[in-house]
């Protein structure tokens, strides 16, 4: 039976110039509904994974069932029932799947075409059963080439435990523990996917290296895992998500990020996440409970988040840096658009721990409709890490009076030498902004998406290109009907 | 052009035009001038469609459409501007981007293929140019730290590239120095042309001396009480409102 | 039974057993029936351990290895400890406390048309209704308050009537003696003041040094219509004491609230200040410092509710922080869904004279009215290097440099006050705290 252990790397090219990567082509079976640890056996057997694997993962759950789900967030939801949950469970079969884009929801189609996606790439979102074509091995070949000579590693993370077992036992759960919090050691328990990247010393990763290609294994996201590790002085630019909406049967996603930034090294980590909000009235969407979490280890390492957050009913999630490096840099650039029934409760922790750290945060919510959005983040000083930097800036805007806006920061310092800076500000489109666009000939949708992106304009443009521009026109996007 | 026949217009339950005839053809320059209060501003909102601003009776005709059934965006694309008293910032939109995001929805408006790129730096180029407008203000969000002056200047540089076919200027010249009062009437009288109209409401007649206008009309407590050509302005510069029997502090 | 996160009630409800019997008026039935399913509610919940969200930052682990005894009329010799924190030159009421317990004797109730000052103990014996009805208005669900409520031991009922207006502030004063050692001192006050009434509150809180006390003080507040009150606190508690303060204010329309408060002492302080906006066209403005070294933790919490529309609240607290001292800023805005036109503001900024010291803020913003203007700021940081050089550069040393750039951080918060002997008060005080701190 063909199993993991010789998922084959295959790259394709789904469109543009840099969408570029692998596909993993297994052939899965089902473990059955609900999660003990004979699920877990099954799934690290599946994965061909080393004993201290498996031993890792049965530690994680056997701490997971102790311990309780949090209810500090200010998040109204039906708890997932977890014995109601396929772990590890197959793709859909060409069989369940639309048989062309005639059989798939008209809104999703209109709002592809709104994003300028090609009708070849749409078919692959929207899980058209379509034989992916590969155009062209060689480009491909020397994508990989290129990552090759740099000494760049890229790849699942099921890959990784099997062939960089050092880098896997040294550095899996060091920066998000296995029993850090509930979600992370669940994920920790059942982790089933996931991205692998490590950067050697003094290499600037030639590209920006995107999950986005990987496209197909839309269904089997529910719990990845991502390791990235950037080695001393070196660089990487790394894309999460993808700007078009994913239909996703899963409603759960628990993912787990952990990023190693080593001396003077600096990882950029930008997401856009667009999973599905649930309809109008609130029904369906995905809960997205994701801890990320990056070391900056080394002297004057950096790691810059980016997340633009348009997606999923429920949004849990504080991308943190824990700054120990002296000199170190932590930055925090946020967008939370949360519409109809949505609620997002995101932020970041910034963990002060060297000397001469210093770090950012920027934060705009969006809140229209009937939605909540919270910005929950926390700014710590250790005793000793002298003469730190934090500047927080935290604007909530808010689109119709059924909605909530909310800011709840902690600022915690231990040293005198630190200053930090926390401003936040609770405004709406005001009636006079709105009437100069019009009157400029602007249609009420496109002012808004105007304004909006205006409002979060500090944050759109740490955005890598490949993102900005789908990422502008998705912010009018999610805030259709929000108005007028 | 535009024909305004017995307007009524309620801002809030109250009712601040109460009768209002005005009949603008092309090729001509309109004033109207009032004391405070008398409903110049709300004349030029109840033409471009601002919400809250309640049409209860009459007719406001422009090219022949009835202008009460289209939105503020579908009048500013059928080709009115207006001239803001108090233009607005928009936090983190470029003057750039708001032009061209505003030019390209008129056109798709009116079916019109996209401007290029190209042509849209051109033309905005040569536009600030002409309205003597730093190129580097172009690039800064809308009106946001500009000085009023800078924000008029802007409004002049909008409408030049909007190229409208009529233009309502809501207290254009109020807080201006002289030289940019000249600025603001060249632009203004840039787009005089037999083709086009132009409103311009004003408390003062100062502007009046650069935009030598047709016709002047004086609005007190939300009618025209009187119109006339442009000797009526010096008129109400000589005697004040009160010349005309109006109590500017009852209005 | 306790509740998750919460010390275990027992001790204190097993305290109250045995001390029933003791407490005032415990021959009145009915308030015997208020103390005791105060304190079943009370023992319910426990007391709040520090993964309770809002006591996250003060811990209260030493209510827990002594259980405090109530405190006993005293027969107290404080004649000059009374004469010392008393602002003699205002001239209008003065009601003493000391270790809990109305004292008569020190205290000097002027009478004056359309205000009446009570004694708690008396206005139970000599209004029962009314002060029934004072206590079903007022319950809470906190367990600190029905505990308060279960072990009082006296209080103030102030009543101000229909457009008067106080000529002079009321000054009330707290104090603790060295035969509090051990001791609970709980006090339970009700301010009302009537439409279009105006009154002014010195409130002042003091102990000795070395004495260990838990004082509880909780005061409810009511404004009606065009009423305005400002309350002018002052906290200089010994620093083996566990102060609690808790205001709970209700504003109706066009009403306004000033509350000042400069917290020095103590070794646990914590100030909750509860202002609920509930008729069109509130104010409230909270202004305070809090300044701890030597193992001292202050605590204050503000909980500003805008439940309609078109009111405005602006807090602005300071916190200076010497070696050993520790601080918490707690604010929360909340703006209801209905509460349009809301104008919020609130500022934290916090200075940090010593490594061993701790600043936190936590201002907190819950907003669900779209057409508000809310916004909070918060710092921590060190003096202003530039600035303490350039006084240097003008001859100053650097004791009085920073002394100096302390008091003018602090002074911002009491630049408006009133009423010249408190203002000065409050700056007196704080510069006498800094002289030892710098």
């Amino acid at each position: 039976m063909v199993s993991t252990v010789e998922t084959r790397q295959t790259v394709e090219k789904v469109s543009g110039d840099y969408k570029y990567g692998f596909i993993t082509d297994i052939e899965m079976v089902k473990a059955p509904k609900g999660l003990n640890e004979d699920v877990i056996r099954f799934i690290s057997a599946k994965k061909e994974e080393p004993e201290w694997l498996l031993d890792w993962r049965l530690k994680a759950y056997r701490h997971w069932l102790t311990m309780e789900e949090p209810e500090w967030a200010m998040l109204d939801y039906k708890k997932p029932d977890f014995q109601d949950i396929y772990y590890y469970a197959a793709p859909k079969s060409s069989d369940d799947r639309p048989k062309s884009l005639d059989e798939v929801d008209p809104e999703l189609l209109r709002t592809y075409e709104k994003l300028g996606i090609s009708l070849q790439e749409q078919e692959v979102l929207a899980g058209v059963a379509v034989d992916v074509v590969f155009d062209s091995v060689s480009v491909a070949t020397t994508f990989r080439e290129t990552l090759k000579e740099k000494g760049v590693i890229f790849c699942s993370i099921s890959e990784a435990a099997r062939d960089y077992p050092d880098l896997m036992r040294k550095y899996l759960g060091s920066v998000v523990p296995a029993a850090d919090n509930f979600y992370a050691a669940l994920n920790s328990a059942v982790f089933t996917d996931g991205t692998f990247v490590y950067i050697p010393k003094g290499v600037r990763c030639p590209m920006e290296l995107s999950t986005y290609f990987r496209i197909n294994e839309a269904n089997t996201g529910q719990f990845e895992r991502t390791l990235i590790i950037a080695d001393d002085e070196s660089y990487v630019s790394y894309l999460e998500g993808c700007t078009a909406p994913m239909r996703d049967e899963n409603q759960l996603h628990a993912a787990v990020v952990e990023l190693i930034a080593l001396e003077e090294a600096e990882i950029k980590y930008s997401t856009v996440q667009n999973w599905y909000p649930g309809d109008k009235d609130g029904k369906g969407g995905i809960y997205n409970f994701v801890t990320k979490r990056a070391a900056c280890r080394g002297t004057n390492s950096k790691v810059s988040w980016t997340q633009v957050e348009t997606g999923s009913a429920i949004t849990w999630k504080y991308p943190s840096c824990i700054l120990q490096g002296d000199g170190s840099v932590g930055e925090f650039y946020s967008v939370a658009i949360t519409n109809n029934f949505q609620q997002a409760d995101t932020g970041t922790k910034m963990i002060h721990i060297g000397k001469d750290t210093s770090s950012t945060i920027i934060s705009k919510g969006i809140s229209a409709g009937k939605a909540q959005n919270v910005y929950r983040g926390l700014v710590k000083v250790m005793p000793n890490a002298e003469n730190t930097r934090n500047f927080t800036q935290c604007d909530s805007l808010l689109i119709g009076d059924e909605c909530g806006a909310h800011t709840v920061p902690y600022i915690e310092v231990k040293n005198p030498t630190a200053q930090i800076e926390h401003e936040a500000t609770t405004s709406k489109i005001s009636d006079e902004q709105l009437f100069y666009c019009l009157q400029r000939g602007l249609d009420v949708e496109e002012s808004v998406s105007l304004i909006v992106n205006g409002f979060c304009k500090e944050v759109m443009q740490q955005l890598p290109m490949e993102f900005a521009v789908e990422a502008q026109k998705l912010l009018g996007i999610s805030l259709e009907g929000s108005v007028g | 052009m535009l024909e305004i026949k017995n307007l009524h217009v309620e801002v809030g339950g109250k009712e601040i035009l109460k009768g209002l005839n005005l009949t603008i053809n092309a090729g001509e320059v309109h004033a109207i001038m009032g004391p405070n209060g008398a409903g110049k501003s709300t004349l030029s909102y109840a033409i471009c469609g601002k919400e809250g601003y309640e049409i209860t009776e009459g007719s406001i005709t422009f090219k022949g459409k009835n202008f009460l059934e289209l939105e503020a965006n579908e009048r500013a694309a059928e080709g009115v501007f207006l001239g803001f008293q108090y233009p607005v910032e928009i936090p983190g939109v470029s003057n750039m981007n708001f032009l061209k995001a505003a030019i390209n929805s008129i056109r798709k408006y009116r079916g019109e293929e996209e401007m290029a790129a190209v042509d849209f730096l051109k033309l905005i180029r040569a536009k600030a140019a002409e309205l003597e407008m730093d190129p580097e203000m172009l690039k800064r969000a809308v009106n946001v730290g500009f000085s009023g002056g800078e924000k008029k200047r802007n409004e002049m540089v909008q409408m030049a590239m909007l190229d409208p076919v009529f233009a309502v200027l809501d207290e254009t010249d109020s807080g201006l120095d002289i030289d940019a009062l000249r600025i603001v009437a060249d632009g203004i009288n840039r787009m005089r042309s037999p083709e086009k109209a132009i409103l311009v409401i004003t408390h003062y007649q100062r502007l009046l001396d650069y935009v030598i206008p047709d016709f002047v009309h004086v609005l007190s407590d939300g009618r025209i009480v009187k119109s006339g050509d442009k000797s009526l302005a010096h008129v109400l510069e000589k005697d004040g409102y009160a010349g005309l029997g109006i109590d500017e502090s009852a209005a | 039974m306790t509740e998750k996160n919460h010390f275990e009630g027992k001790p204190y409800a097993d305290r109250f057993r045995s001390e029933q019997a003791a407490l005032p008026n415990s021959d009145i039935q009915w308030l015997n029936d208020l103390r005791a399913t105060s304190i079943e509610r009370y023992e319910a919940v426990g007391l709040p351990g520090p993964k309770v969200e809002e006591w996250k930052y003060t811990n209260l682990s030493a209510l827990k290895s002594e259980i405090y005894r109530t405190s006993k009329p005293s027969v107290g010799d404080n004649e000059k400890n009374i004469d010392e924190i008393t602002l003699n030159e205002i001239s209008g009421s003065k009601v003493v406390f000391v270790n809990g317990y109305f004292d008569q004797n020190r205290s000097n109730i002027i009478e004056s048309p359309g205000i009446k000052i009570s004694s708690l103990n008396d206005y139970v014996k000599s209004n029962p209704e009314d002060a029934k009805t004072l206590f079903e208005n007022n319950r809470s669900k906190e367990s600190l308050q029905n505990l308060n409520l279960a072990l009082m031991t006296g209080g103030y009922i102030i009543e101000v009537d229909e457009v008067t207006k106080l000529a002079e502030p009321i000054q009330i004063i707290h104090v603790a003696t060295d035969t509090a050692e051990s001791n609970s001192l709980r006090t339970r006050n009700f301010i009302s003041l009537a439409e279009n009434s105006g009154a002014q509150i010195i409130e002042r809180f003091h102990g000795e040094n070395e004495v260990n006390y838990w004082r509880q003080n909780v005061t409810r507040v009511q404004l009606a219509d065009g009423a305005a009150l400002d309350i002018l606190q002052t906290q200089t508690e010994g620093n083996g004491a566990i102060h609690m303060s808790e205001t709970d204010i209700r504003l109706a329309a066009d009403a306004s609230l000033k509350h000042y408060s400069l917290n020095l002492g103590g070794k646990i302080s914590r100030t909750e200040i509860k202002p609920t906006l509930n008729g069109k066209h509130g104010n409230v403005e909270l202004r305070g410092a809090f300044l701890a070294r030597d193992g001292a933790a202050h605590d204050v919490m503000t909980h500003m509710k805008h439940m309609v529309p078109e009111c405005e609240s602006d807090q602005v607290y300071r916190g200076v922080l010497d070696k050993g001292g520790k601080t918490a800023f707690q604010g929360k805005v909340y703006v209801a869904k209905d509460a349009q036109l809301t104008n919020a503001d609130q500022s934290n900024k916090n200075l940090l004279l010593d490594r061993n010291a701790e600043a936190n803020s936590k201002p907190e913003l819950l907003i669900y009215a779209d057409d508000v203007k809310c916004s909070h700021g918060a710092t921590v940081g060190e003096l202003d290097q530039e600035a303490l050089f350039y006084l240097n550069a003008r001859g100053l040393d650097n004791r009085d440099a920073k002394a100096l750039l302390v008091e003018a951080f602090i002074a911002e918060v009491f630049e408006e006050l009133s009423i010249e002997p408190v203002k000065e008060n409050y700056l007196g005080l704080a510069r006498a705290w800094l002289k030892a701190a710098v």
